[in-house]
């Protein structure tokens, strides 16, 4: 079903060996808390290098600015993930 | 002219020109330190001349450059590695001298422009710049003991 193979040994029945893939990393609320506060924090670490960043502060900037924040703050968090392990 | 322009033609003209005197010539060593350091001197000179010409545009092309300068001395670094790993370069003295003049440099100007949120913007910048030279400087004289492979 997910990738289970057969095999085939001789003398004793055959013993079916699942492949799935390894998750050590199970959702529990606590990961899901830390996730939150993860994201959140880059969110406003990014948003306010955009305040300092821009020359003059309007709704539309603030509106884009937090956009902006909000999807880099998902790549953030993959980039830490990425280079130091989950 | 006044003393901004000053301070911006000295670098450019004396530091850049010198670091562009050191890219074109010399051993390997010294020619990826020069690369290095000319960013380092770039960017505070079209700091300069933002505040000497009262553009306050010219202040993203610093923070452009600050970004970019480190990252082109680590492209060369990653390419140069057989040969660099053979005769390491070590000139920790100007690398840490023209640190400090970027950092005179913003702190002066962060002294001309009030506090607020442009002089955040320059701290960042100064903060980007000087960091980013650390860290491409090491990257030429060793490189990152913990990473490996390509």
């Amino acid at each position: 079903m997910f990738g289970c193979r057969g095999t085939d040994v001789p003398d004793i029945p055959p013993v079916t060996v699942c492949e799935q893939s390894p998750r050590r990393w199970r959702v529990t609320p606590r990961t899901a808390l830390f996730t939150v506060a993860e994201l959140l924090g880059w969110w406003i670490a990014l948003g306010l290098l955009w305040l300092v960043l821009i020359s003059t502060v309007d709704t539309l900037e603030l509106v884009v600015g937090g956009g902006c924040a909000f999807v880099a703050a998902f790549v953030a968090r993959g980039a830490r993930r990425a280079v130091g392990g989950a | 002219m006044n003393g901004w322009t000053l301070a911006a033609a000295l670098g450019l003209a004396g530091g850049l020109g010198t670091a562009l005197w050191g890219v074109t010539t010399g051993p390997l060593r010294r020619r990826v330190v020069a690369q290095n350091l000319s960013t380092a001197l770039a960017c505070p000179s079209l700091l300069l001349l933002s505040q000497a010409y009262n553009r306050p545009s010219y202040v993203d092309l610093g923070l452009v450059l600050a970004l970019l300068g480190p990252v082109g001395t680590l492209v060369f670094a990653r390419l140069l590695a057989e040969e660099l790993a053979e005769d390491p370069p070590r000139a920790w003295g100007a690398t840490l001298t023209v640190a400090g003049l970027g950092a005179a440099a913003v702190i002066a100007l962060c002294v001309a422009t009030g506090p607020g949120r442009a002089m955040a913007k320059l701290l960042v910048i100064g903060a980007l710049l000087i960091s980013g030279n650390i860290i491409a400087s090491r990257a030429l004289s060793g490189g990152f003991r913990g990473v490996r492979g390509g």
